[in-house]
């Protein structure tokens, strides 16, 4: 990386501007994943209940695997992003700007995703007659 | 003076305040929709509903941090700060009205069904 920062003849205050803001963008998000998985984790523990009623800790296991896998795939592309995006800001409020539309991005992509697991847990689970407040599916 | 800063500095906290005022009065009158739909089952509807909430704060606070970045002129003065965060504030806002509305409509749904099965298997 340092010999790409080089060879774009990019100047030294972009360079450690650019360093500034990737340490920040990796401690704020890596920070928002963790706490925001602590959360839906604990919410998880009843939620996962509904689907599974007659077998609690089956429920309980794949609540804990969801979180797992939760980690994996969101601290990953967000360290792909990292190296993929570029980082090259020329100034201090061009840096907040910049910093600001890497984390709002991610941030709406991890609510995308949130909102599409919860979406697809319940269409599933109405199909397998598992919400007792619905009429049972008639497939 | 770096008016950009300036705006940025305003204009966060504020859109961040924003989210948490109409996200916690939205999530802590919406648990009693929520017992309504699972029927009394307490420990369901606060996970629902917390899930909900987790949700909604995503959803806000990445669109607010995506709308944050301002491009500055050569004349960017402090009239210009008062215009283009009137301009962001206000959309935002606007955006948090929508989303209130929409979860309200999504919740009075919700009830009107549970009552409607209620009523089919009392």
């Amino acid at each position: 990386m340092l010999q790409s920062y080089l060879k774009a003849n990019i100047s030294l205050q972009t360079m450690s501007l650019a360093l500034i803001e990737q340490l920040l963008y990796l401690s704020l998000l890596i920070g928002i994943v963790l706490r925001v998985g602590h959360q839906l984790h604990h919410a998880g523990v009843a939620y996962v209940q509904l689907f599974w009623p007659t077998q609690p800790k089956l429920a309980h296991r794949i609540n804990d695997l969801l979180l797992v896998g939760y980690y994996l795939v969101n601290v990953g592309y967000t360290l792909l992003l990292l190296v993929w995006f570029r980082f090259e800001p020329t100034s201090v409020s061009a840096m907040c700007a910049d910093l600001a539309q890497k984390v709002g991005g991610i941030v709406l992509i991890l609510g995308i995703l949130h909102f599409n697991n919860m979406i697809w847990l319940y269409l599933l689970g109405r199909r397998a007659n598992l919400m007792s407040h619905h009429k049972p599916y008639k497939s | 003076m770096n008016y950009l800063m300036l705006a940025y500095a305003i204009y966060l906290p504020i859109a961040i305040a924003l989210t948490i005022y109409v996200s916690r009065h939205l999530f802590k009158n919406g648990l009693v929709f929520m017992m309504d739909i699972f029927n009394g089952r307490e420990s369901i509807a606060i996970a629902t509903n917390k899930l909900f909430e987790v949700g909604f704060y995503l959803l806000n606070v990445g669109f607010a941090l995506m709308i944050l970045r301002i491009d500055g002129y050569a004349g960017f003065n402090s009239q210009a700060v008062v215009e283009v965060l009137s301009e962001k504030i206000g959309g935002f806002a606007l955006y948090l009205g929508f989303m209130l509305f929409g979860n309200l409509f999504l919740f009075f749904r919700g009830k009107r069904k549970a009552k409607q099965y209620r009523q089919a298997t009392a």
